[in-house]
């Protein structure tokens, strides 16, 4: 019963300090269960450094992250992942040399069964394993765009911007991650990629019934029309949070941020 | 009918075309050892680049010649294993290239292990030489200080190896990229210096009079007598050598397609992707270096016990440059580019001690131009299939959406 109440994700005092650049600054952040949250900022205002500290990929000078009770600091990057914290990358980071199948199935390492003997060993079990795998991985492709399903064997590499970051989604899915985290992911997009994209992520949700996802985005429209909560951060501090609405007519943000982009 | 006609004569030529290619190349080889001269040299160098172009160039090519050999797995199998075992007939009159080809049957080894490092996991190992050396000096010691028999030695040979690698693998663990090759060289001098000094590896002059291999009190040794006619005792090491290379090229492509190839292929082109997918990327790297170093180890074990004699000179970094290049130059992460890539670069060499005083200026230049032209390998790295399952869940998944589809269209 608590538990619905409590927090997914809490950071408390989170700070980070490279030499003397502070570059995210006592920041104190609850992610509500399953809620889409957006993390906006102008750049360098540390929404990419927050999600490598909650990651395990960066390690913070003090404060401290609780995801679901449990404390996170000291952790490593593949226990955190474990624990059920998977993400995108702004610029994307899938194996091009890979097939499109061998990088979802990648996100699926944790519940692997197989071991180097039994790769050798025990063919039977790497058969019917690697057959649930690809079951499983043509399944969450196809909820994105049934025509990466004909690609599956081809080299990631080949495949058009948007359907990489879609195949990067389905990697951070196949973890059956019960927070997601999307960093810009419509970085090099076009408009009608964008709110394809959009739809993607709206769909992610409903695939599962567990799943929380925290999105950092510069495109504006992006943020309004998918986010339940927007947390503001400028350098490094969070200045504002709320429904977007709300983060809009707050002075400060328009200061740091709308300002700038205030005739669009 | 009609439709299975052309069908049926197509998968004929292809079986014709599967056998030709496979007997071109055996041919090929057996050409290179047995006519003397130079230009038998030029024409396999040309027609291994020539291939290697032309495969690129057309893809289509590839895919064609590479089914047909699936198709027809069996005899092109079966016909393979006939040529290898007749090996030694052929070559009866010159044990010396029979030799060679046990030696390269050794690299194929070695360079098996190193793949599953370099090429699989992206480590790169300069001191494949010094844990040959382990093996070996292992195999020596234990057979010449102990008396145990060679088959134990060789396991030995092998897991002794996979336990100092992991030795080396407390300080690799804090490096990476070209800081790791840096301490792999380190560890390479350093092990061929400490055999140049130790008391019990007999120094400089290394250890002598290793008992060849037996098997069930059968000497590896003794020349094979079959009453009309004999065959050099390395004959006896060629077939140990197959039997080897078979069980761990089979061991390593097993590895290549499972999940652990696609985790090792994760963690060399993307560490911070594999980390942050749920890959314990030091464990998978421990697990596959040492791995990696018992093939090697392996491969010096039975060399030891194959030459009888072995000192630190066998054991040296050029050795090391050697492995890698057949690694980079044969193709990364692809078990047939590392046979071929074996067997161009321990023959190449011994072939060219024709024309000795350019040999190694000859030797390098082939090299540079295999890389310009087949910068990837003369066999590149090739995208795993699933084919059969994948296919049947594709099917199932287009059948299913697409009656939801008309479903939702209704509704």
């Amino acid at each position: 019963m608590n538990e619905a109440i409590l927090p997914l994700l809490s950071t408390k005092d989170l700070t980070i300090q490279f030499g003397g650049l502070m570059a995210v600054d006592r920041v104190n952040i609850d992610v509500t269960r399953n809620s889409i949250l957006g993390l906006i900022g102008p750049n360098g205002s540390g929404k990419t450094t927050m999600f490598n500290m909650m990651t395990g990929l960066y390690i913070p000078s003090s404060g401290d992250i609780q995801f679901d009770g449990e404390s996170l600091i000291g952790k490593q990057p593949y226990q955190i992942a474990r624990r059920g914290i998977s993400r995108t990358f702004q610029a994307s980071r899938l194996c091009l040399d890979l097939s499109v199948m061998d990088n979802v199935l990648v996100g699926m390492h944790a519940g692997m069964r197989q071991n180097l003997y039994s790769a050798v060993f025990n063919r039977k079990l790497v058969d019917e394993e690697t057959d649930q795998g690809v079951k499983t991985a043509l399944e969450l492709l196809y909820i994105f765009n049934p025509g990466i399903l004909d690609r599956a064997s081809e080299p990631a590499g080949r495949l058009p911007q948007i359907d990489r970051r879609r195949v990067e989604i389905c990697r951070a899915m196949a973890m059956n991650p019960r927070l997601l985290l999307l960093d810009e992911p419509s970085a090099g997009m076009t408009p009608e990629e964008i709110s394809e994209l959009m739809e993607d992520i709206l769909k992610v949700q409903r695939a599962s019934d567990d799943i929380t996802i925290i999105i950092v985005e510069h495109v504006m429209s992006v943020i309004r029309s998918i986010t339940d909560h927007v947390i503001v951060l400028n350098f490094g501090r969070k200045i504002a949070e709320g429904p977007f609405e709300e983060i809009t007519n707050n002075q400060e943000v328009r200061e740091a941020y709308l300002g700038k982009r205030g005739g669009a | 009918m009609k439709t299975s006609l052309p069908k049926n004569t197509n998968s004929r030529s292809d079986l014709v075309l599967a056998l030709g290619l496979e007997i071109a190349a055996y041919a090929l080889l057996m050409a290179l050892f047995l006519i003397e001269g130079g230009w038998i040299l030029i024409v396999a160098v040309i027609l291994v680049i020539a291939v290697s172009v032309l495969s690129r160039r057309y893809p289509h090519l590839r895919t064609r010649i590479s089914a047909a050999f699936r198709d027809n797995a069996k005899i092109t199998g079966a016909v393979g294993i006939v040529l290898l075992l007749i090996v030694p007939v052929l070559l009866k009159s010159s044990p010396y290239w029979l030799f060679m080809l046990v030696t390269t049957g050794l690299y194929i080894m070695a360079a098996l292990g190193l793949n599953l490092q370099l090429g699989s996991a992206g480590m790169m190992n300069l001191a494949s030489a010094a844990f040959m050396a382990f093996g070996a000096y292992t195999a020596g010691l234990l057979s010449l200080d102990l008396g145990v028999s060679p088959v134990i030695t060789l396991i030995a040979g092998s897991l002794v190896t996979g336990l100092f690698s992991i030795l080396l693998f407390v300080p690799v663990l804090k490096t990476k990229g070209h800081y790791l090759a840096l301490v792999t060289i380190a560890f390479q001098f350093m092990v061929v210096i400490l055999l140049d000094n130790l008391e019990f590896t007999g120094g400089p002059q290394g250890l002598k009079n290793i008992p060849p291999f037996n098997l069930f009190g059968y000497s590896f040794g003794t020349t094979i007598n079959l009453g009309f006619t004999s065959f050099h005792f390395y004959t006896n090491y060629y077939y140990l050598m197959l039997v080897l290379v078979v069980i761990l090229a089979i061991a390593a492509q097993r590895i290549y397609h499972s999940w652990i190839g696609v985790t090792l292929a994760t963690i060399r082109d993307d560490e911070v992707a594999a980390k942050t997918s749920g890959i314990e990327i030091n464990k998978w790297r421990l697990l596959i270096f040492v791995v990696g170093n018992c093939f090697i180890g392996l491969s010096g074990a039975f060399y030891a016990h194959m030459v009888g004699f072995i000192s630190p000179p066998n054991f040296t970094f050029e050795k090391s440059l050697v492995l890698v290049s057949i690694v980079i130059l044969g193709g990364m992460d692809n078990i047939f580019g590392i046979i071929v890539g074996s067997l161009l670069l321990v023959l190449l060499p011994e072939k060219l001690r024709v024309i000795s005083d350019y040999r190694f200026l000859i030797y390098g230049l082939v090299l540079v131009i295999m890389l310009i032209f087949q910068p990837k390998g003369i066999i590149p790295y090739r995208v795993r299939t699933y084919g059969q399952s994948l296919n049947n869940w594709l099917e199932k998944i287009k059948h299913t959406t697409s009656d939801s589809n008309t479903e939702e269209k209704i509704g």
